[in-house]
Formats: C-alpha cells, structure tokens, sequence
C-alpha cells in the first residue's frame, strides 16, 4: 500500500484530494440537514431594510413581495422612496455592488405626503381602495382626508382620483421638525479663495 | 462648609457679569403689544381658550396647558387679542410657530389674583394646582413644566432638593440680580418647593463669583434648614447634572432623570416664580432679562412682561446697531441667535446678549482636527468629542450614538477649546437630529407595514365571505325565486362590495403591470440606445408588459360594469342618482369658477404685456368662463331646490310611477350634467388653443399661428355645439319632470326622452373623441413646427407622420360623431313607435342603461388617462427635441407612439362600449315582455 | 447687524491651530540655540534649509490638489514639521538630504494622507527614518562639540560649504559618531572602560549632548506651561525610559548604559516633547497617551540596546503611531452617567 503510493506520487496525491473533498463534503452536507433554518430570514432581513412605502414602485406589489425579489435575484437599485442609502444597505446585505438608482433624480429623497383637495373631493372612495396602509378616511359621497401621519408617500392615491384632487406634497420643515444642518467642513475654507477647489469631495 | 466634588472638563471663560451688575433691577416699560408663543416650553403647545378681538387682563388665562406635559399661558398685559397666528418666535431656526397677539389698551388692569394665604398648612394637590395653573415652567432655559417635575415625588423617593443658582453662563446676571434683590422670596420659593418635594436636605448651589448674591441669600436663609452651598467658578457647573454631581457625588445615570438619583433641581428663576405664585396668586406674565454687550449702552437687568417685542427691549438699552455683530437669546455659551428683532421675549429668555465685533467675531473657517483633544479635556460629560465629530461627519450615526452622542448636554465646552474652530456642537445636533429623523421612519416604517399586512389580510379575509355568499346566492337563485326582493336586497349588498374587492386588485395588479411595461419601455430604449443586438428579449418583455396590462384593463373594465351592473333597489339608487348629479354640479361648478380665474389671470397677464389682440380675446374668454360659471351654478341650484328624492322613495310601492319619473328625471340631469362637462371640456379647449395661440404669435411662426388660429376656432365651434346641447337639454326637464307623475302617457314619453338623452351621449362622447383627436392634431403640429425650426429633416418627417395619423384618426372621430348625429335623428323618430309596445315597467331597463352608463364613464377614465399619458409623451418629446439629443428623441417618439396606440385602444373600447349600450337598448327592449312578467 | 445663524457656543478661546503650531515653534529655540552654540551653524542652517523646502512642497502639492495654499501655509503646521526634522538631522548633512528629508515629510508622509490632520504617522519622524535607512553613513556622522575644537565651531563659510558642495573632507574633518553610537559599538569592552578610554572626549560629547537635551527640555516645559499638550506622554516615555534602563543598569552597570545617558543624549528628550507629542498621530485619551508613551519609552530602549541602531526615536514614535487607533479603541473613557467606559466598539451593547 505505502509502496504503491511512494511509486505513484501523483496517483497518491489524487486520491488523498477525493477521499479529503468526499469527507469534506459529507460534513458540509450534514450540516445543511442538522443546522438547516426553517423560512428564508433573508427576506425578513431584507424587507425590514426597505421602507414600506408599499409603493409598487420597484414593479412589485408591495415592499415584501420586492424583497422577495430581492432574494431570487431581483436588482437591488428599484426603491425610489428609500433612496441611495436604502439601495446601499441592501448591497451590504446582499453582498452585491452598489448600483445607481432607478429613478428619476428629483424623486430621490424628498418625503412627500398626499393632500386631498377637500373642496374638490367627490366622495368615490377610489383613492381609498388604492392607498395601501389605509391611511385615507372618508366614505362614499363623503369628503377624504389623508391620514398624514401614516402616509408614506407611495404616490398610488393619485391616479386612481377621477377629479385629480390629490397633490403629492413635500413633507415641510416646520419649527418642530427644523434641524441644524451639517457644518460645510474644513474644506470650505479652501473654497472661499480664488482657487478652483474639489471642496467636500476630498 | 459642606464637602463638594468636582466634575470633569470644564473651562472657565471671561465672565463678563461686572457689566450688568451696576445698576438694580428696573421695571421695562408696559409693551404696546405683546406676542405670546403657545409653546414656550418642553412639551405640547397650550390650547388658546380666547378669541380674537376679546378683551383680556393682565394675568388672565388665554392658552390651558393641553396634556399633561404642557404649560399654562397667561395674558402678560391687558388688551385686546388682536390675532391668533403663526409668528416668528425665538427660536435656532428662525421660524414661525403659533402665537397669540394682544395689543395693550395702557391700563394695566389686573385680573382678581387668589393668593394661597395659608400655603404652609396647604396640602401638595393644592399647591401644585397652583403652580401648575401659574404656568411655571423652568426659566433656566429648557423650560420643563415645573408642576411635572415637582411631581416626581409621587414616583420616586426624594432626600436632595437643589436650587440651581450657580448661573455659569458668562454675561448673564438675571438670577444673580434676582437673588440680590428678593433673597427671601427665593427662600420662601425654596421652603415652598420643600413642601412639596419632602427632601432631606435642600441645597442652594451658587458659584463664588457673586458674592453679594451669597450673602444676600445666607442672611434670608438664616434659621432655615436650606443650606446656600459656595461652588468654585467653573462653565458648566449650572448644568443640571453637573451641579448634582458637584454638591452630592452622585450622577445622573446616562438617559435617566435627577429624581433616579433622589435629587430633584430647580432653577432659582422658577423658585422666585412660585413664590410669587403661591404667596401672591400672580401666574408667570413676566420675568428679569439681562440686556447686555457692549453693543448695548444701557446694560442692565429689567423685570420685562412676557411677549415683549425685542425691538423694544433693544430700544430700552439704547442698542447700538452699527456695533453689534449679531443678536444672542440666552448666554454665548448655549444661547441662539437670533433671525430678526420682532420676536418676543418668552419664559426661558434669561438674557438679550448684543456683543460687539470685538467681543465676538464673525466665526472662523473651520480647520481641521488636529486631534490635539483639548475637546476631551474640557468636556464635562466624559465624552470624546473628537470621535463623535468625526462619525457626524461620516454619517456613522450608529457608532455616534454607541460613543454616548446623546449624553452631550450641548454645552458647547468642546467648541470653545477647540483649535480648528471645528463648530463641533452644530455638528452633534446635526447628528441627534438625524438619528432622530431615523428612529422616527423607521417606527413608520415599521407601522405602515403592520398596517400594509393587516389591510392585506382583511382583503383576503373579505374576499373569502364574498366566495361564500356567491355560493349561497347561486344556490339559492337555483331554487324558484319566491321572494326576488329579497334576493335582490343581498345582492345589493354583498355584489358591489366583491366586485369592488376583486377590482382593487386588479387594480394594484395593473399599477405593478403599468410599472412593469415602464421599466420595460425604458430597458427596450436603453438597449436601443446602446446598439445592442439582442433587443429581441427587452422587445419581447415589453410586449408582454403592454398584453398583461392590456389584459387587466380589459379585466378591470369588465369587472367595473359587473359591479355596478348588480342591481339596487330602484328607491336607494335614485337618491344616489341624485347625489351624485348634485355633486358633479358642484364640481361643474368649482370648475367653472377656476376657469374663470384662469381667465382673469390669463387677462391680466396679457394686459401687462400690452397685446391688444390678445386682450381681446382674453376678455371674451372671460366672459365665456363667466357664463359657463353661471350656467353651472344655476344647475346647481335647481339641483339642489329640486325635492329631495327620498320622500318619493320611502313609498315606492305605492307609486311606481312616480320613482319612475323620478328615475327618469336624475336619468336626465346626469346626461345634463355631462353635457355641461363637455361644454366646459371644450371651453378648457379653447383656451389651450388660445393660449397656444399667444405662444405661436410671441415665437412669430406664421404658419404656426396660422394653425393655432383654426384650431382656436374649431375649438370655439366644438364648443358652441356642446353649449347648444347643454341649453337643449336644460330646455326639456320642465316639460318631462312635472309630467312624470301624470301617468303612462307621460312615461312614456319620459322614456322616448331618455332614449334621446342617451344617444345625446354617446354624441358628445364622440364629441369628446373629435376634440380630442383635434387637440392630437394641434400638438403633433406644433411640434412639427419645433421640428422644423430645428431643422432636424428626420424629425420633421416623423412628425409629419404622427400629424397625418392624428388627422386620420380626427377624421374617424368626426366620422363617428356624424353617425351618431344620424342615429340620434333616426331614434328620435323611433321612440314613437316603441310607445305603443312600452309598457309601465321600463324600470329594469332603466337600470341596465345606468349600468351601461357607469361602464362608459369609467371608459372615459381610461380614455381620458391615456389622454394624459399621450399629451405627457408629447411634452417629454418637445423637451427632448429641445435639448437636441437624437437618442432621446427617438426614445421619446417612440413613447409617444405607444402612447397614441393605447390611446387608439382606448377611444376604441370607448366606441365598442357605446355601441353595445345601443345594441343592449334594443335587446332589452326586446325582453322587456320577459320582465314585465317577472 | 446682520442676522446671523451660527451655532453656539458663541465664545471661543482665542487660541487657534495656527497659534499651537507657532508656540510649539517657538518652544524648540531653546533647544536650537543650544544645538548652535555646540555644534555650531548646521542645525541652523538645517532647519532654515528644510523650513523653506518644505514650505515649498507644502504650496506645490496643494496646487496641485487645485486648492488655495494660502490657508494651509498660514497654519504653521508645515513649518513647524520641517523645524523639527531640521533639529533631528546631524548637523553639516548635506543639502540634498534636506531636500530629500523635506519632501518625503511635507509630500508624502502629510499631504498624499490628505494633509493636515490626515496623517497616520508622524512626517518628520517618516523623513527620519528614511533617511537614515537609506543614507546611513551621512546620517549617523555629527558633528564634534565647540570644545573639542578647542572651542571654536565650525565656521559659518565652512558650514555652508559642507553643506552645499557636500566636501566630504569638509565633514570629516569635523564629525565624529554620535555618544550612544560609540556605545553601541564599543564592542567587548566594559561599560566604564568604554568612557574611560577616552575620557575628555567622552566627557566633552556627552556634555554638550545633554545641554542640548536641556535646551529641549525647557521648551517642553514652556508648552505644558501654555497647556498647549497634557504631561502625559513626555511624563511615560521619559518614565517608562528611565525605568527600563535603571533596571538593567542596576543590574549589571557594566554592560548597559546609565539612565541619564538614555535621558540627555540623543533625541530622547526632543522626542519626548516634539515628537511624541503631535496629536495628530499619537493617542487622544488621557490614559491612552499614558500607553502610547510608555509604549515609545520601551521601544526605545528596546532598539538602543538590542536593535541595530544607535538611537531609536524615529522607529519608536512610528511604531506607536501604527498602535494608537487601537490604543483609542480600548482606552475610552468612562462617559459622565455610565458605569463602565466602553471597551472598543460593541453592536449589542
């Protein structure tokens, strides 16, 4: 036997790598049936990183069915509402490359809110079916209201209404939600003479 | 003397305090009008309980503390409240918040003050009513309700109450002129709170550098068990839990409160303010203010009435515009600047700092962290605020908050060392903030999904008991109909609402298709773009997006007319009927009188520009509108002064024929109404033209102007015909309504108008359809003319295309309508021999054509959405032509070719629709025999 | 008036980076004068040379970044970087070893980290030590004391005809190995044969040595007057230096060096002030610094001892330079309201 293998060097080596990757991979697959987890966490995990506008925006019917999505391959860039740093969080997770959003520039990062134009509102309810967190009020032939607290900004209100009575608003600065900005930084100092300057980028 | 302890970091800057300490404290003047905030503190704003143009005293209650961490805000002078309304007030941001404005009437006149005389035997309800209905909040300067935290007793074991009289701020001397002057209501205000809190031992912590404040308050405190304990000078020993730690050793755990600790700490501001309370009855109208800086001549401490403008403080100390370098509330340490001079002093305003330039220069550029961590040496709360900068800087929330960003008291010891001139503390608050904003979306993240699950689960759940009511109904439709009224009922009742559910997904079902085919139509144009050479896939997943969606829509569209098609009882649907109508005039109206103001904008706009042409045909559009305006509200007021139908409807088994002509007449007045609609469709018509028009004109384009004028005038004409029908249809209801009850006869020839009406409809829709078509032709022109300007031979060619497919389409449009006008003709020649075959029950039928009816309407909004998809390809085209860039102007053609294709689709199904609500006409006419058996 | 938002605190101590850097310039002149009034015009001539060298980089590499140099030139840092690597090259160097020096320190080791503040190590140190790994023989060769000349210096024509024709004769004449360099190399011999071997000179050197150690000292002592830096890390170098070698020279004295040798001869007590000391490269908790200190100490006996090189200052603050990110992370301190400081960054907690 060790004579065998002494003369065939090679052949030894061979079948040391089978008899390694076979027990190897018996290891491995027992471990898949012991430790196997029950559901697909990746999917929770995903869905909570998402923002549940449940906009339908990324083609999906709701945050979770994208996140979904997500899991079987789906790209990572179709969630306006959450914006860069949504899409960022999802490539850490998912352990993908970033990627530019897929969006128009001036939809990313601005909260908006539905407003009914409450004098124009004929009562149809439609705007009720489509909002997907029940965040409208009223009944038929009666007046809506947005919920504001609880809209998310999903945009799905607004086709449906045959009067075109909701605006998409952006979500003011008020003295209560008024906030510091972030200070410009020790490259301002660069920017304020007469050089060209990469100021903030650097 | 007591033992103290120290705490870590801490600065000690030029103090500043000899300025305003020369001279006593003195009343300031009575304000001419006072500007009261309701939020001047921690908590929920307070609820104004006066109304504007009321007379108030001095001392009255005008805003009730609303919940229970909230203050109490009391008229400061007497008056007048001249306004409740947002305002500027004294605040980082600058902004506006809700305020109450009295304007003083000189009088000064006092409300009747119910002192508690006997407060020593009082028990602790009585007085922290008192205190609580006072408004006393903590004139330290965040302001925390007082009443909330002398509650604390009620919760927590209490052996250390601390008066906070340590006023470490440089410049301010309010509490240490306060203390000079009335040591013994602070005493008083002290024992007071001891009542109160029950503590051990109460200790008055004020630093050494006031020494007439020290003795002040030693001699008054004389013979009493509070202790007045001498602190070393050090910023920030006034903090709350640095003054704890400093006269017990003990700290304030991170996110807890003094009272964990045994300790409660109130300012010596607020002492002096429940002593006034308690003793005197007199809530908090005013306070002591330091005005100083050198950009003040007059410096010095005023007892100021709460709400005074600051202007007029800035007056009373002879403020030095030129000098000053800005506006400070509250110390330079943690205090604010301010964003103008109208704001009003509040509760917290503890000092008006007005320093010159040479006091405090405009702030430097920041430099970079040089880490020398003289910030970690001078920070009072152990933290590195070197680290914490750096990670508000990179956005490193998380980490911010594990290196404890949220025990930073914002005390800005930090910022004042620093070399860099690195502003450290906005960059902490650009932080907190940030996390803030975080939390909060995330909670609302959290909750709408919560909320998204549970409405998903509902649905399912509603859509499982509609299942099984069908069953039942078609079980029990199985069996011979005994009872149809009753059937009928339960349709009413469960049908729509299935319907609605199953249309709700189809809805969210096409709004993910309608995505889908975007993502597509842009993956397809990408490819393009990109020359790519297998455009077969993104091609074919295009097509499949449109079929799916194309199949929804026809899905919904079924679905819709299947739901409304479920009949309700006659009475229930003719009120509806009504209501309806009633609200579609409405907005006919609200339309109208928007299209006015357009009119008169539009006027305006064009009498500024001086065109006199244009004036002219502004006016004229105005009066147009103006009309229109009238026609609509004169519709709604017959709508409205017509009798309520429910009073006819409660009996309709005793008068079918009645609810008939009921039926009948808001059968008619939603074919009015919509007449009206068209009219004011076309009127908006006009004015696009008009305004098209103008351009064309501004851009000089004769053939351009040349179009626009034709399309002006077939816009005008389409219109005058919509009017023409509108006044025919208002001409008839006198003659069809009154005759209603009348009898058979009168039915029926109720029902020939009917028949009429209903093909005036479909007239206008098709009316609808040319105009339109027309518009189609309008911008396939115009932009036809963009193309030849740009001179771009392609395009130009393209666009000639898409004119002459607009005309062809116009042409079948006109072609359509045309038809129709000959149908109507023949059909009104009809309805006089159908009368004999009538019969009284016409009712169902009725019903069947309202169902039709809605079916067509619901068309329309697909139509008319199409509409809108088609004219915003056109404007994306315009723009792309604009900017030149083939790529996108072919990718933008190409949209706008789709569009026109589902625009197609949809006038289409529209046409199929209005021809089977004829073809159903007839077939129910012919079973008409069947259900009068029923 | 205008109305202004600024955030507070409205009030700063006027003291600014650039004012930092200059006293800490300020501070080496004692230790200058006394490197001059011994070994005569070099160092002075170093730190001129390597100052406007440096300043010199210091304007190119920001253009070259297309930024305005004025703002970074104004806050001394540059300057007071060059003035330091100017005091730690042997006197006489030639020029182009401070051209080299320079634009490693300004160039590379400062501004290609991103510049001020940006740096990991320390520039001057990173321009030390490579130059004397790649130019040992000029690195190591210094230049007699005034009294071994009998008292006179190297004249100032001579001085900067060393420095600019780089005459080696010029240099020869007048340098010599360092006190702690002939101590390395004193091969077999006992530690007090050693000095006894030639007593005057050893005397001589070592005296003028530790003169300027003193002169270094004194500006160390002026900059924690002027709370410019905390006692901290000069106080655990010098400490855990002293230590080490008390106890290896109490052990056996005729092997090791006496502590006030490692005290008051080479850079110990510039590094112990100057160097070390820079804050954007050393620890920033106070128990932090007392690690990164006591860190530098050791090394630098470690190095001086055992090492290949005489002297050890540059190595060692370089070292400890790697180590203070992690010295950071596990030396934070306990926060006001806290029962334990945090240990690193945990997520769970």
């Amino acid at each position: 036997m060790t004579e065998f293998f002494t003369n065939h060097p090679v052949l030894a080596a061979v079948i040391g790598l089978l008899v390694l990757a076979s027990a190897f991979g018996a290891m491995l697959g027992y471990a898949s049936i012991r430790f196997k987890v029950e559901g697909n966490p990746i999917v929770d995990q995903i869905d909570n990183l998402l923002p549940q506008t449940q906009c339908g925006q990324c083609g999906h019917p709701g945050c979770r069915p994208y996140a979904e999505a997500i899991a079987n391959g789906d790209d990572i860039n179709k969630c306006p509402p959450g914006g860069e740093s949504t899409m960022e969080a999802l490539a850490e997770l998912m352990g993908r490359d970033p990627m530019p959003l897929d969006a128009d520039l001036e939809d990313i990062g601005v909260k908006k809110v539905a407003y009914i134009r409450e004098d124009e509102c004929i009562g149809c309810t439609k705007c009720i079916q489509a909002c997907p967190v029940d965040a409208i009020v009223g009944a038929t032939k009666l007046m809506h209201t947005v919920i504001a607290k609880e809209c998310t900004g999903c945009d799905l209100c607004v086709e449906p209404c045959p009067v075109d009575c909701i605006d998409m608003l952006p979500v003011e600065t008020t003295i209560k939600n008024w906030s510091w900005p972030v200070p410009e930084g020790p490259n301002a100092r660069f920017s304020t003479q007469v050089f060209a300057t990469d100021g903030g980028q650097a | 003397m007591r033992k103290t302890w120290d705490f870590h970091g801490g600065i000690h800057p030029e103090e500043n305090k000899h300025q305003s300490t020369q001279f006593p404290i003195v009343d300031a003047p009575l304000p001419n009008k006072v500007i009261l905030p309701l939020q001047q503190h921690i908590g929920a704003p307070a609820e104004p309980v006066v109304l504007v143009g009321e007379k108030v005293k001095t001392g009255q209650l005008i805003a009730k503390a609303d919940g229970f961490i909230s203050a109490n805000i009391h008229a400061s002078i007497s008056g007048t409240v001249v306004a409740i309304e947002d305002h500027a007030i004294p605040h980082a941001s600058g902004m506006t918040d809700e305020c109450i404005i009295i304007e003083s009437d000189g009088q000064d006149e006092w409300v009747e003050l119910e002192p508690l005389a006997d407060w020593e035997s009082a028990s602790v309800d009585q007085l922290l009513n008192k205190i609580a209905s006072a408004g006393i909040v903590g004139m330290g300067g965040a302001g925390f309700p007082t009443a909330v935290k002398a509650r604390t007793r009620e919760r927590h074991s209490i052996d250390t109450l601390v008066i906070n009289a340590a006023e470490c701020e440089p410049y301010i001397t309010s509490d240490d002129m306060a203390m000079r002057t009335y040591p013994e209501q602070v005493i008083t205000g002290a024992k007071i709170l001891c009542q109160l809190v029950d503590p051990s031992s109460c200790l008055i912590g004020i630093e050494d550098n006031k020494p007439e404040a020290i003795k002040a308050l030693q001699d008054a405190a004389k013979g009493t068990h509070i202790e007045v304990v001498v602190i070393p000078t050090k910023y920030p020993s006034g903090g709350e839990k640095q003054l704890i730690q400093i006269l017990t050793g003990r700290e304030v755990p991170s996110g807890g409160l003094p009272a964990d600790i045994g300790v409660v700490c109130q300012n010596v501001g607020t002492t002096i303010a429940i002593y006034k309370a308690i003793t005197q009855g007199e809530p908090l109208i005013s306070r002591v203010t330091t005005l100083t800086g050198n950009a003040f001549n007059r410096r010095q401490n005023f007892t100021v009435r709460l709400g005074t403008p600051i202007n007029e403080l800035l007056e009373l100390g002879d403020f030095d515009q030129k000098a000053a370098s800005r506006l400070l509330m509250g110390g330079p340490m943690m205090g604010f600047s301010l964003q103008g001079d109208e704001l009003p002093v509040v509760k917290t305003t503890n000092c008006l700092l007005a320093p010159t330039h040479d006091e405090f220069p405009d702030p430097e550029l920041e430099n970079p962290c040089i880490r020398c961590g003289m910030c970690e040496q001078a920070c009072p709360a152990e933290l590195l605020p070197q680290q914490l900068h750096w990670f508000a800087k990179a956005q490193e929330f998380e980490k911010a908050q594990l290196f404890n960003l949220f025990d930073c008291i914002e005390c800005g010891a930090c910022a004042f060392v620093c070399p860099s001139h690195i502003p450290l503390v906005q960059y902490y608050r650009y932080a907190k903030a940030e996390i803030r904003r975080e939390d909060e979306e995330a909670k609302k993240a959290e909750r709408a999904k919560i909320r998204f699950e549970q409405r998903q689960a509902r649905l399912e759940r509603e859509e499982a008991e509609k299942a099984a009511k069908r069953k039942a109904r078609m079980a029990a439709s199985a069996k011979p109909k005994t009872a149809p009224a009753a059937t009928a009922a339960s349709a009413t009742s469960s049908a729509p609402a299935l319907d609605e559910a199953e249309q709700k997904k189809l809805k969210i079902q096409r709004a993910a298709a309608a995505v889908a085919l975007k993502k597509a139509d842009k993956a397809l144009a990408e490819g393009k773009e990109a020359n790519a050479d297998n455009l077969a896939e993104p091609e074919q997943a295009q097509q499949q997006a449109q079929q799916k969606l194309n199949d929804i829509d026809s899905k919904l569209g079924t679905a819709k007319p299947s739901a409304s098609s479920a009949a309700a009882p006659a009475n229930s649907q003719v009120s509806e009927e009504r209501e309806k109508a009633l609200k579609q005039a409405k907005i006919a109206a609200a339309a109208s009188k928007a299209a006015i103001k357009k009119a008169e904008k539009a006027l305006a706009t064009a009498q500024e520009a001086g065109d006199e042409a244009e004036i002219k045909a502004k006016e004229a559009d105005l009066a147009t509108a103006k009309a229109n305006a009238d026609k609509a509200a004169d519709k709604l007021k017959a709508l409205q002064s017509a009798p309520a139908p429910s009073a006819t409807a409660t009996a309709p088994t005793t008068d079918n024929s009645a609810a008939l002509a009921e039926q009948q007449k808001a059968e008619h007045e939603k074919a009015l109404k919509q007449a009206k609609i068209a009219a004011a469709a076309s009127k908006a018509a006009i004015k696009k033209a008009e305004k098209a028009l103008v351009t064309a004109q501004e851009a000089g384009d004769e053939a351009d102007i040349k179009a626009k004028e034709e399309a002006v005038a077939t816009a005008k004409a389409n219109a005058e015909k919509a009017a023409d029908k509108l006044k025919a249809l208002q001409d008839t209801p006198p003659s069809a309504a009154p005759s209603a009850a009348a009898g058979n006869a009168a039915a029926l020839a109720q029902q020939t108008e009917q028949q009429k009406a209903e093909q005036e409809k479909a007239l206008k829709q098709a009316k609808i359809a040319a105009a339109a078509s027309k518009a189609a032709i309008k911008k396939a022109e115009k932009a036809l003319t963009a193309a030849q300007e740009s001179g771009d031979a392609s395009e130009i060619q393209n666009c000639e295309q898409a004119l002459t497919t607009a005309k062809g389409k116009a042409e079948a449009a006109a072609n359509k309508l045309a038809d129709l006008q000959q149908q109507a003709n023949a059909t009104e020649a009809k309805p006089a021999a159908d009368t004999n075959a009538k019969t009284s029950s016409s009712a169902p039928s009725e019903e069947d054509t309202a169902a039709k009816g809605k079916a067509l309407k619901q068309a329309k909004i697909i139509l008319a959405a199409t509409r809108t998809a088609l004219k915003k390809a056109e404007k994306a085209l315009a723009e792309a032509e604009q900017s030149g860039d083939a790529d996108a102007i072919s990718e933008q053609q190409q949209t706008l070719a789709r569009c026109q294709k589902k625009f197609a689709d949809a006038e289409q199904k529209m046409a199929e629709l209005t021809g089977d609500e004829q073809g159903n006409n007839t077939v129910s006419k012919g079973n008409e025999a069947d259900t009068a058996s029923v | 008036m205008a109305f202004i938002r600024v955030s507070s605190p409205h009030l700063h101590r006027p003291l600014s980076t650039h004012q930092v850097m200059r006293y800490v310039i300020l501070a080496t002149l004692p230790g200058l004068a006394a490197l001059t009034w011994i070994f005569g015009w070099g160092s002075l001539i170093n730190v001129i040379l390597a100052s406007a060298f440096g300043l010199v980089f210091e304007a190119l590499v920001l253009m070259a970044r297309k930024r305005n140099p004025v703002p970074a030139l104004k806050d001394n840092s540059a300057l007071l970087t060059c003035v330091l690597l100017g005091l730690a090259l042997p006197p006489l160097a030639p020029f182009w070893l401070v051209l080299t020096g320079s634009f490693v320190a300004i160039v590379i080791a400062k501004q290609l980290y991103g510049g001020l503040g940006n740096n990991p190590f320390n520039p001057a140190m990173v321009a030390y030590a490579l130059l004397l790994i790649s130019f040992p023989v000029e690195m190591t060769q210094w230049v007699m004391p005034a009294e071994m000349l009998n008292g006179n210096t190297v004249s100032l024509s001579a001085s900067l005809q060393a420095v600019f024709t780089g005459h080696q004769q010029v240099a020869d004449a007048f340098t010599m190995a360092t006190p702690l360099d002939g101590f390395k190399h004193k091969g077999e011999l006992m530690a007090d044969e050693y000095w006894r071997l030639d007593a005057f000179a050893a005397e001589k050197v070592w005296g003028g040595w530790a003169f300027a150690s003193v002169g270094f000292m004194v500006g160390g002592l002026f900059l924690l007057w002027k709370k410019i830096f905390t006692w901290h890390i000069p106080v655990a170098m010098l400490g855990s230096l002293t230590l080490l070698s008390a106890m290896f020279y109490g052990s056996d004295p005729s092997n090791y060096a006496s502590p006030m040798v490692h005290l008051f001869s080479g850079a110990t007590m510039l590094g112990a002030f100057f160097i070390a000391t820079d804050p954007v490269t050393a620890a920033t908790s106070n128990k932090g610094k007392l690690w990164f200190g006591a860190g530098i100490g050791v090394l630098i006996y470690v190095i001086r001892t055992w090492g290949n090189y005489p002297d050890a200052v540059a190595f060692s603050v370089l070292l400890m330079n790697f180590a203070a990110p992690f010295i950071d992370y596990y030396t934070q301190p306990r926060s006001f309201g806290h029962k334990k400081a945090r240990k690193g960054i945990k997520h769970d907690a």
